[in-house]
């Protein structure tokens, strides 16, 4: 599993499910959360990180810059383009995933997750990472 | 439940009123701009993430509402359904619905609620099974569908009728144009902090002490020679004040933005058009004057609609455009926001007013009044009665309960109106409840502050100015106008010996002068109104108490509010008004 020191990222336009998302992390012992409203502002924390974030975990649907066009600025920069990335999205959005695939997402999770379902994805994204 | 999910369950509900806030606008947009991509976009975002969210933190029942409402939405932002008016009313129940909920899950968290009904009509439209032309529903009978309209979200109806102003978005209300910069609030949100109401009113009443321990100190040093130290005391006090003041400012726009909706919901109903403008909505005003500003403006705006704009077809034939103009504009004016609402209707006939005031005996048969006067007429309580009360204007209060809210605000109403060409209604509100600049007079034996801004002009009472007839209310004569003359002492105190009327304070309520005779004027000076308790509450024109800076504590008398209701009552000063 990921060093609990890794510095995340978390990503979406309500607060509430940032909350969620954060609280979750935190019971699954990681210490270095940031949180971002929007993927503008999401890529500047990312452009303006002291230590570059070893996880970004980002809501789909989102105004001025989605989860998608996040994930595509992150995969196009050398310089955080090896970031794991997971996409947070609604079941509407599931047929999409072909192109969050396309475009380099490590993983999704659908909305409303468990902590478990979290952990999950994240032990396979941590896997494909290590090998 | 534990302490976060709950924590949570309050966050959701705050954050999900603040959208709310800005969707009722988008539908209303959406109606008129049906293909509009951008607010199409936003609407859908706005549901998805509600019903992602509600879901996430236990709220089923907001998610399951929202997902009918999600998948409309979808239909339409994939061309398949346009939002005519039908589907747009049945969104807008959708809203209100969502409200109630969230005001509901507030104070139970565990609420249920009937939404059966609604969800089987968001679900018929996507079935394609509902399309009514737009507004067939309005027209085949208008008021049972009103009605219909309203009752349909039970609770919902409540809250039509009362317009809660919900003041917690500190969102300045954008007009379209720029609902992007809407949409990227959360931005700006992150960088604000929410304060309970609560502590800004303690904080603002612990200023309000620290300026009168000030004002002791200020005059102490200077005594002592260190005038400097006292000058940037009290420069400090002041920023102190002006700050703390202006944390309980908030923009008018939220109050502007429920008119939208009645505008719409009443044109409709009546089948007339029109064109709403909103300007100023960023003005700012504090909050517990917006507040007690929803249910004023409401009615006039409703008034205007039911009472002033004609239908199109007389528009067209008195030369006017179909379309009526409603504009409500918010600006400052000295220590004062104005709100002036304006419509190009049909004007108020006040031969008509006169007419059915002598009919009601409200005012003598003989009497004669100006134009002005005839159309004040439209505040005098017990105007309006059931048989001229139509539906939509008659919901709540007459005018006469409007002017009443605005003026124990401390606020006033003017209106002006030209047959044929429209009427103006003025409101001027106090920026602030909480500070006044006061008069200390000397009245009754005792101290007492008056509200400057209330005071026209003070004059010197000489020997013989007024004029004593027995039974009848005493008058003087200024100006070549006759001002009925009331005594402070009557309500507060009496004449100590050697104690002697010899100022006079004139007063205006609406065309009427009148003179509150008192024995002195001691000083101006800023008071902290603190609130009268409920003893004294609306006793003599109490509007608060304060704190002097001498320490001493004074009552606030609001002698618009106390004497012009004895004016009402007192029907000689028309009789003497004749005389003039």
């Amino acid at each position: 599993m990921f060093n609990p020191n890794t510095p995340v990222l978390v990503v979406d336009d309500m607060s509430t499910m940032r909350k969620i998302v954060s609280k979750i992390l935190r019971d699954l012992g990681f210490t270095n959360i940031t949180e971002a409203a929007d993927g503008t502002l999401a890529w500047e924390a990312i452009s303006k990180a002291p230590a570059p974030f070893g996880l970004i975990i980002s809501d789909w649907n989102m105004p001025n810059c989605s989860g998608l066009d996040l994930l595509k600025k992150v995969r196009s920069d050398k310089n955080v383009a090896k970031t794991p990335f997971v996409l947070v999205t609604a079941e509407a959005e599931q047929h999409q995933v072909a192109e969050a695939v396309k475009s380099g997402v490590d993983q999704y999770v659908v909305k409303p997750f468990s902590k478990d379902a979290l952990q999950a994805k994240l032990e396979m994204v941590h896997k494909k990472y290590a090998a | 439940m534990d302490d976060f999910e709950i924590e949570l369950k309050h966050d959701f509900l705050q954050e999900a009123r603040e959208l709310l806030q800005n969707t009722e606008q988008s539908f209303l947009e959406l109606e008129k701009d049906p293909s509009n991509k951008t607010l199409i976009d936003a609407i859908f975002r706005f549901a998805h993430n509600l019903k992602g969210t509600s879901r996430a933190v236990g709220f089923g029942q907001i998610a399951e509402l929202t997902h009918r409402a999600e998948n409309l939405l979808l239909e339409i932002k994939q061309d398949k359904i346009f939002a005519n008016d039908h589907i747009v009313s049945t969104l807008l129940l959708f809203n209100d619905q969502v409200r109630v909920m969230i005001d509901g899950l507030d104070e139970n968290l565990d609420a249920v609620f009937d939404c059966e009904k609604l969800m089987q009509d968001l679900d018929a439209i996507i079935a394609g099974e509902v399309t009514p032309p737009a507004a067939a529903a309005f027209e085949a009978a208008p008021e049972a569908s009103f009605e219909a309209e309203v009752t349909e979200v039970g609770p919902a109806a409540e809250t039509f009728e009362e317009v809660p102003v919900e003041m917690e978005t500190q969102a300045t209300v954008h007009k379209l144009p720029e609902k992007k910069e809407v949409k990227k609030e959360p931005r700006k949100d992150d960088e604000t902090l929410r304060v309970s109401l609560n502590r800004l009113e303690v904080l603002n009443n612990l200023v309000g002490e620290l300026v009168i321990i000030q004002s002791v100190v200020e005059s102490s040093l200077s005594k002592s020679g260190d005038v400097k130290t006292a000058r940037s005391l009290g420069k400090l006090c002041k920023d102190i004040q002006d700050l703390s003041m202006s944390l309980r400012m908030v923009p008018v726009g939220p109050s502007f933005q429920k008119l939208a909706r009645i505008v719409r919901d009443t044109s409709k109903l009546l089948n007339k058009k029109v064109d709403l403008h909103l300007i100023g909505e960023e003005t700012e005003i504090d909050k517990t004057v917006a507040e007690s500003l929803g249910d004023p403006l409401v009615h006039i705006i409703r008034n205007a609609i039911d009472h002033g704009l004609e239908t199109p077809e007389e528009r067209l034939a008195a030369g006017k455009s179909e379309e009526g103009v409603v504009e409500v504009m918010a600006f400052h004016e000295g220590n004062f926001l104005v709100i002036q609402i304006t419509d190009d209707g049909k004007g108020i006939n006040g031969q008509r007013l006169i007419e059915k005031a002598k009919s009601k005996g409200i005012i003598p048969e003989n009497m004669n009044l100006t134009e002005q006067q005839a159309i004040e007429l439209i505040f005098h309580p017990g105007f309006s009665t059931k048989e001229e009360v139509s539906e939509v204007s008659g919901r709540g209060v007459g005018m006469d309960v409007v002017k009443t809210n605005i003026e124990s605000l401390g606020g006033e109403v003017k209106v002006r109106s030209k047959v044929g060409a429209g009427s103006c209604f003025r409101l001027m509100l106090p920026l602030t409840l909480a500070i006044i600049d006061g008069m200390l007079i000397k009245a009754g034996g005792q101290q007492l502050v008056v509200p400057k801004g209330q005071i026209q002009e003070v004059i010197k009472l000489e020997p013989g100015m007024i004029t004593k007839m027995t039974g009848r209310r005493p008058y003087l004569t200024l100006r070549n106008t006759i001002v009925p003359v009331f005594y402070l002492e009557e309500d507060w105190g009496t004449l100590t010996k050697g104690e002697k009327v010899d100022i006079a304070l004139i007063v205006r309520h609406n065309d009427q002068s009148f003179a509150i005779g008192i024995t002195d004027i001691m000083r101006q000076q800023q008071v902290v109104v603190k609130p009268p308790t409920k003893e004294i509450m609306n006793k003599h024109g109490v509007m608060g108490t304060t704190i002097l800076g001498d320490g001493k504590p004074s009552l606030i008398i609001d002698l618009l509010n106390l004497y012009s209701r004895k004016l009402r009552q007192e029907i000689n000063v028309d009789t003497i008004g004749k005389a003039a």
